[in-house]
């Protein structure tokens, strides 16, 4: 058994970071037959604790301000109280510096068993065909090393198993896959489909990693929509509930949770022999040997843990000959805009919960019309409104409109469910001044050196988020409602790089070692026995949000590692 | 040592703590220690804001979102508690509280020559009004101090009854269901159906 296997002992197989990338790695890999072990820098998942599904503010005697009203003084939880964000933008003790060159970048981290795939939005797109060798089309960027036809079968493995939401729609920008019945559109975004159709702007069932038929022993969606809380049931896709909880009942897999990787260690030859850890429980450092060794610790850590690994034969860090490590970092554009929408005035009330998120979506449109647009690649629209759940802050501008008294009541009756909001999600080019390195003036409370972001939008986003703006503009106008200025963005209105939280890059895959750190299945140029199964791998930053295709991509790498090791190569 | 000195020591523990790391120990025991008071005979003895602030609160809690004919007040909906518990956990919030009910009572005292709470319920009301005038940039320069407590105990109070099970029915949220299947009604859809004819969609 693993709780009995010897420290002192080899492993097969050692994971870092037990989010979609290491989960996938974890499942696939056990299911194989391989023994796994499992690093988390956070404590296991208690789904019953951690998640607040189905607690109404009342619940609580702060309602959901938070202890000592914490919400109403911009010190809550990222997301609000009930959102499940084991982590944040902030983290004590782990702080990571931002450049001169740079205004701001965000970094969100989760420190728990399933990361951030047990809060995420769970949107789940296919990347297009055009998407893997965008520089074929424009010139910028770069190719990736594998195509769509090389990617597919994984995306029908990965959506078979987490299960997906959709619908066939034949479009070039958001491939079909195989999918779950999606649910209905709610009313708002009838209405929102109807503006958007007049615009020429398609307006489909959004795609999304929740069931709606029982799979795997898991049971259907039961519509209270509150993914964004973690689901106790595991109707929709977690890494922790979907693949690390079974993948331990093979006993296959050992999970030590609270282990902060620190550096990894490599002999003369430059293979790696194993990972230096600490334990956050005792603050011990220990040691794990293994034969193949897995990145997932998300892009960003990835690289740090690359970059802060230095040896005689790794001198720039572990697979960093190329000088890639930690370049190329990328985010999402992203701009959003709500409105106020004076036709859902006097709209019977009814149950908008739904699956949670969306029911419909807006896919890139724009394929091939990029000259005449100004700006080179594409976005996609993520709607929201109806009739949400009370919480705290909901009618503070109905509260202030209305002075004091009746009026009040009145004037959040009729304003409840006549709000809309518009998130556009595009494609950034991967550009030099974007990258991230390691700080050489601050440790972490482990002794760990941080990393410094250096983060730039170019014209290209710049342009896009302006595209974003108007066309938002024009959905709320053309539905006789009034835009509201956009929510948080910098100065040129566009989103704060890393906000988004679709970090990508910065360990990136290609065919030539010279240019690029991993090979096409995740696996290092440099060192055989070094995978990187996260977002690091990204090449180009598509408009299609990541999960998806890290599970696809650490899946495919999964296969191959499997079969290296049962060939006697690794 | 008094209780109320435990609760002070265990709110200064919680706030020092900040937001990554609330000692969730102390903060359980604070809502359990509000909730038995609550549930003694006499009614809630306010751990942070001394009787008159309570009251003086409640007060207001109750012109800002009364009782009429679509269900209760903020009173009803436990805003005085919700109010107090976060002040007791929060010491700028208190200062906001304490010389908001200071200022509230001098304003009373220079035009009606009493506390607020001990006021006619014209005159408490016509502080108000001067207090909404004065906040939409009104001439009205002696409510301009007492702004800001006013647009705290507002949103706190109108928070504490929308998230209470009288507001969420007033507002008509139906969700936080488990269901077998998801649909949206006929007539929603025939509503939508009739706004995007009229909107030319």
């Amino acid at each position: 058994m693993s709780a009995l296997q010897s420290r002192s002992e080899i492993r097969d197989v050692v994971v870092i970071g037990s989010g979609a990338g290491g989960a996938t790695v974890a499942h696939v890999l056990t299911d194989l037959g391989i023994r796994v072990t499992l690093l988390e820098a956070g404590p296991m998942l208690d789904p019953y604790q951690e998640f607040k599904e189905h607690n109404w503010p009342y619940s609580y005697d702060h309602r959901g301000a938070e202890d000592g009203g914490g919400r109403y003084f911009g010190t809550g939880k990222p997301f609000g109280f009930f959102a499940t964000t084991s982590g944040g933008w902030d983290l004590d003790g782990e702080p990571y510096t931002v450049a001169d060159d740079t205004k701001d970048f965000w970094w969100f981290r989760s420190r728990i068993v399933g990361g951030r795939t047990n809060h995420y939005g769970r949107m789940s797109f296919r990347f297009a065909d055009y998407d893997l060798k965008p520089r074929d089309r424009d010139g910028l960027g770069w190719n990736w090393p594998l195509s769509y036809d090389d990617l597919s079968p994984y995306y029908d493995k990965a959506e078979q198993f987490i299960g997906v939401v959709g619908s066939h729609e034949g479009l070039r920008s958001a491939p079909d896959g195989l999918f779950h019945d999606p649910p209905p559109p709610k009313a708002h975004e009838l209405l929102i489909q109807r503006a958007s159709h007049k615009m020429g702007i398609p307006c489909i069932p959004n795609r999304r990693a929740v069931i709606t038929r029982s799979i795997n022993g898991r049971p259907a969606c039961h519509y209270c929509g509150q993914c964004g809380r973690g689901c106790r049931a595991g109707s929709n896709y977690s890494a922790s509930q979907t693949q690390i909880f079974p993948a331990l009942e093979t006993g296959r897999l050992e999970l030590i949770d609270m282990a902060m990787a620190r550096e990894i260690i490599a002999d003369e030859t430059g293979q790696i022999t194993g990972v230096v850890y600490v334990d956050k429980r005792s603050g011990q450092e220990r040691r794990l040997s293994c034969r193949v060794l897995v990145l997932a610790a998300s892009a960003c850590e990835s690289a740090r843990l690359l970059l802060n690994s230095k040896s005689p034969t790794h001198p720039d860090g572990v697979a960093n000959s190329s000088g890639m490590v930690g370049r190329y970092l990328m985010d999402t554009v992203g701009y959003d805009i709500g409105g106020t929408v004076p036709a859902f005035e006097g709209m019977p009330r009814y149950n908008s919960d739904g699956a949670g998120g969306s029911h419909l979506y807006m896919p890139w449109w724009g394929l091939d019309r990029e000259n005449e647009l100004g700006f080179p690649r594409g976005y996609h629209i993520e709607i929201g409104g109806g009739y949400q759940m009370p919480s705290v802050g909901m009618f503070g501008g109905a509260a202030s409109r209305a002075g004091y008294g009746s009026a009040i009541k009145e004037q959040a009756y009729r304003g409840y469910g006549t709000q809309v909001s518009f998130a556009g999600r595009g494609e950034m080019i991967p550009n030099e001044a974007t990258y991230c390195e390691i700080d050489p003036n601050v440790v972490d409370r482990y002794g760990i050196p941080v990393l410094r972001f250096h983060f730039k939008w170019s014209d290209y986003e710049l342009n896009q988020a302006k595209h974003m703006d108007s066309v938002f503009s024009e959905l709320i106008t053309s539905m006789g409602g009034t835009p509201q200025p956009p929510g948080r963005r910098d100065a040129e209105g566009i989103s704060i790089g890393g906000s988004i939280i679709h970090e990508v890059g910065a360990v990136r895959m290609g065919d030539n070692p010279q240019e690029s750190v991993l090979n096409q299945f995740c696996q290092a140029h440099d060192t055989r026995n070094l995978f990187v199964c996260d977002a690091g791998s990204f090449v180009s930053n598509p408009d299609k949000n990541p999960t998806l295709t890290i599970n696809a991509l650490a899946w495919r790498a999964s296969d191959y590692l499997a079969n290296e090791m049962r060939r006697g190569v690794l | 040592m008094t209780r109320r000195t435990v609760l002070r020591q265990l709110a200064i523990a919680i706030t020092a703590a900040g937001s990554g790391s609330v000692n969730l120990a102390a903060a359980r025991l604070v809502h359990t220690i509000a909730g038995e008071s609550r549930a003694q005979p006499g009614g809630y003895t306010p751990i942070q804001l001394t009787v008159h602030e309570f009251r003086t609160v409640s007060r207001l809690a109750e012109l800002i979102v009364p009782a009429d004919t679509r269900g209760g007040s903020a009173v009803d909906a436990g805003a005085p508690e919700f109010i107090d518990l976060l002040c007791s956990q929060n010491d700028q919030l208190t200062t906001i509280y304490q010389d908001g009910v200071r200022w509230l009572d001098a304003t009373a005292s220079n035009q009606f020559a009493s506390n607020f709470i001990d006021t006619s319920q014209e005159a408490q009301t016509s502080i108000l009004d001067g207090l909404v005038e004065a906040e939409r940039g009104g001439d009205s320069n002696n409510y301009r101090e007492g702004v800001r407590f006013f647009s705290w105990i507002r949103r706190m109070a109108v928070d504490a009854y929308y998230t209470s099970p009288i507001g969420i029915r007033d507002i008509g949220y139906q969700g936080n269901q488990v269901l077998s299947s998801y649909e949206t009604p006929s007539e929603i859809i025939d509503f939508v159906t009739r706004a995007g004819d009229d909107l030319g969609l």
